[in-house]
């Protein structure tokens, strides 16, 4: 049985996190009809669980096979999702976390939003172990600041070359520093690594419907006033109000349906609560289910299911899968066993970071790797105790107990500091993802395969990272207690940092990538990427912000070419 | 010689060896404790029973998308421990963390209830904890019996103590008390996991609980900000071009980062 949307669509967006939600706000903007589809449920920004405790929830809120994250994390989330499995070569131990609700993972992610610099777009210039990017930072720069007006971002400007800044009359007041974050930036300003207020997707005032953040809820659960950014709250609404938008939950888009002469005529799907497949027609379609789901929608599609699937003439859909290396140093300050208490938890995420500064070094050859990465600060007293974290604190005396283990917990509560690394991976042939031959989805269609090594560049700067952190928290009279094994031991598993871009990379040349400079695919010219597949490198910058810029961007280029005729 | 604080009498600390207390543990049970059926192991430790049942758990779960508004009081799942698991539970978490005079005991904030949500969670990452306390406090009474002569719930703090002191030394090896010892470790975890997770335990820990604030985040409050500034400056780095509290940020000089990067 099928179920036909027969209304007339200009554009079907697939997706809603950064991508889509940017895509289907920018596309309405521009006049355009847009339906989105959306895989997981639609949730009102009034259903958002901000203020409850854990302690309110089943299991203290603890992730179990429902939820793998807890049971805040919020919407069908997870690693492991019974209805859709994926497969691993031997050793690649890929952690494949999807998001399944109205604005996707923009209800979860960090908000950390840093620019890309203007090295990061020509790698292939600089180490030629990538190719340069199709577009340049100065032709990125006026689209990174539309898309950052929309966003909202609070912080502070560094001056570095390559960390660039946002106008004034965009960049939202930063937000004040906790105590721990002020050791750490003295600390590292000491040995010669620069830290600053960093850029987070964080209103500190408010932004047309939006409200600044009032300080007080996690905003890896949502944020139903918008303060925190996510594309649920503060892309779809807008996009709504133009009346060119229709939105479909529920709805698991499996292929993108072809006419005679190859041009994309709408997807397929099915209703993930009845298992009835529909289909929708549109002059256009723009994949923006996340790298690896829009790859697999890409390879599951074209004409009698044949392997290639659509737009892969290139051989390149699922290759060059890239994820962020990360590792945790953490340390015990003593000097901060029973320190003051206050009011920790500020804007819930990092209010500081420390950008990478190596990159005359890294020309002259002077350093094992080829890239950069920034460092995140965390703990103190900053989130309220939850049961895992607890451990760290009670453990320290030989799991000891009666009188005197509760004097124990408090003076160590808040004396820890951990020092997050997060790198750039440079893609490699052994990453990436595949259809899996045997096994299928719910629905009977074929589930990611994913293959996935580190390579020495990658470990190299693992142990970089591990030196450097262990340099800025003995500076600050700390004790390293864990983090400094070996790199391949330490290093992030594959996916884990959620940051899996490269699938559908762009480019200049059709024959060794699947999309162009505006994320149109080289061999189906009304089919777009806008998620994070289309980016050619990985850089140690949050993808969030760049997938939202060049869907931006790349939406005019649509609209533009939908308006000629063209489509 | 490793030395063990016995924490539970608030007096005066007493201080046993491990040898100390296994001898106290045979002396204990060759003093009068028989042995039905082969119960104990060497050095009058009882054994483990292995043979208790553990009841089965079916229940589908909260789902992948559940309410997150209306959990309900009872939760998800139907409960199934027993009113004396919970008065055995609620005894060990007592010795775990003590009351004091101005936090109360992990009994008094439902420590039970929750031991009985988690042991009744039809999820196989808690399951494990099903089968220790349901083998767990059984052999719990085995040891006392064999120690006391007394199940756990009639022990005295002292003699509840003395038990728990020999889980406790027993977590530090692989000795006869391994399931005993990961018992001590698991409910141990869980009890100060879900005390501090209470409103009670984070107001013991002096955790400031967020609060919706008008305005901008002010950041540390003085005496906090005094604290880290002298800690700051006694460390030789610099305190002045900080970015410290609400903006503006104009206060002090400029920090620019001069290292290796293009001019």
């Amino acid at each position: 049985m099928t179920n036909v949307v027969n209304e007339d669509y200009d554009v079907v967006v697939v997706g809603s996190g950064g991508g889509g939600g940017m895509a289907a706000y920018r596309l309405t903007s521009l006049g355009v009809k847009v339906c989105l589809v959306e895989q997981g449920p639609s949730q009102d920004p009034g259903e958002i669980p901000m203020f409850q405790r854990d302690n309110e929830a089943p299991l203290r809120a603890v992730g179990t096979p429902d939820k793998n994250w807890g049971y805040f994390d919020n919407g069908i989330c997870g690693t492991w999702l019974p209805d859709q499995p994926y497969t691993s070569e031997e050793g690649a131990n890929f952690q494949w976390y999807r998001a399944q609700v109205l604005g996707g993972r923009t209800n979860h992610y960090a908000r950390h939003s840093p620019r890309m610099g203007p090295y990061d777009f020509i790698q292939g210039d600089l180490d030629g172990l990538s190719p340069n990017w199709p577009v340049t930072y100065e032709e990125m720069k006026p689209y990174y600041d539309a898309t950052e007006a929309v966003v909202g971002i609070s912080g502070a400007n560094t001056g570095m070359y390559n960390h660039p800044g946002t106008p004034e009359d965009i960049l939202q007041p930063a937000i004040a520093p906790r105590t721990y974050e002020l050791l750490m930036m003295a600390s590292a300003r000491k040995v010669g690594v620069p830290a600053f207020q960093r850029h987070n997707a964080i209103l500190t005032r408010n932004l047309g419907d939006r409200l600044a953040c009032f300080y007080a809820t996690p905003c890896m659960r949502g944020c139903s006033i918008g303060a925190a950014f996510s594309s649920s709250t503060s892309l779809i609404p807008l996009a709504n109000k133009t009346g060119k938008l229709t939105i479909l939950t529920r709805a698991k888009v499996c292929t993108v349906e072809t006419d005679k002469d190859g041009k994309a005529t709408g997807v397929t799907f099915v209703d993930t609560q009845t298992g009835i497949e529909g289909r929708i027609k549109s002059r256009a379609v723009v994949l923006a289910a996340s790298a690896c789901a829009t790859a697999q929608i890409m390879l599951t599609s074209g004409k009698n299911g044949s392997k290639d699937g659509i737009a892969n003439s290139s051989g390149q859909v699922g290759r060059n899968l890239t994820d962020t290396p990360a590792v945790r140093v953490t340390g015990k300050f003593a000097s901060l066993e029973n320190r003051p208490r206050y009011d920790e938890f500020g804007a819930n995420m990092d209010h500081v970071y420390m950008p990478w500064w190596g990159y005359e070094a890294q020309k002259k050859g002077t350093m094992d790797f080829p890239r950069g990465y920034h460092i995140e600060v965390g703990q103190g007293f900053r989130d309220a105790p939850d049961l895992n974290a607890m451990k760290q604190y009670s453990d320290r005396n030989g799991l000891a107990f009666g009188e005197g283990l509760r004097d124990e917990i408090r003076r160590h509560w808040g004396s820890f500091i951990y020092l997050d690394g997060r790198g750039e991976m440079v893609a490699n042939d052994k990453s990436y993802c595949a259809l899996d031959a045997e096994v299928k989805n719910k629905w009977g269609y074929p589930v990611l395969r994913f293959s996935f090594e580190w390579s020495d560049y990658e470990y190299n700067q693992i142990a970089h990272m591990q030196e450097t952190f262990s340099t800025i928290i003995e500076r600050a009279g700390g004790e390293v207690v864990s983090g400094l094994g070996a790199p391949k031991d330490e290093i992030s598993k594959p996916g884990g940092m959620v940051h899996e871009v490269g699938t559908t990379r762009m480019g200049t040349d059709p024959d060794s990538t699947v999309c162009n400079a505006y994320g149109q695919t080289w061999d189906v010219d009304n089919l777009y990427v806008m998620d994070g597949g289309v980016l050619p490198t990985n850089p140690h910058k949050n993808p969030t912000l760049h997938i939202m810029a060049l869907a931006y961007r790349n939406c005019e280029n649509l609209a533009q070419r939908l308006k000629q005729g063209e489509i | 010689m490793v030395e063990l604080a016995i924490g539970s009498t608030p007096k005066r600390q007493i201080k046993l060896s491990r040898r100390r207390m296994i001898q106290l543990a045979i002396s204990m049970s060759a003093l009068g404790a028989c042995d039905p059926g082969g119960e104990t192991l060497q050095d009058g430790i009882a054994k483990w029973p292995d043979d208790v049942p553990v009841p089965e758990v079916q229940h589908a779960g909260y789902g992948q998308f559940p309410d997150y508004f209306e959990i309900g009081e009872t939760g998800p799942w139907p409960k199934i421990l027993s009113s004396q698991h919970k008065r055995q539970l609620e005894k060990l978490a007592d010795l775990i963390l003590p009351a004091t005079e101005t936090a109360p005991a992990p009994s008094e904030v439902g420590i039970a209830d929750f031991f009985d949500d988690w042991t009744s969670a039809p999820y196989p990452w808690m399951s494990d904890t099903r089968k220790t306390v349901h083998q767990g406090f059984v052999w719990l009474d085995k040891q006392a019996q064999l120690m006391f002569k007394q199940n756990w719930l009639e022990l005295s703090g002292s003699q509840a103590t003395q038990i728990v002191e020999m889980m406790q030394e027993a977590s530090r090896d692989e000795g006869p008390l391994i399931q005993a010892a990961w018992m001590y470790k698991n409910l141990r975890e869980l009890t100060i996991g879900a005390y501090y997770t209470t409103p009670e335990g984070e107001a013991d820990l002096g955790h400031v609980t967020a609060q919706p604030i008008t305005g901008d985040y002010p950041g540390p409050t003085e005496d906090a900000l005094d604290h880290v500034r002298d800690l700051i400056v006694s460390l030789d780095l610099d305190w002045d071009d900080l970015p410290v509290g609400p903006p503006p940020y104009d206060r002090g000089k400029p920090y620019v980062f001069i290292g290796d990067e293009p001019k």
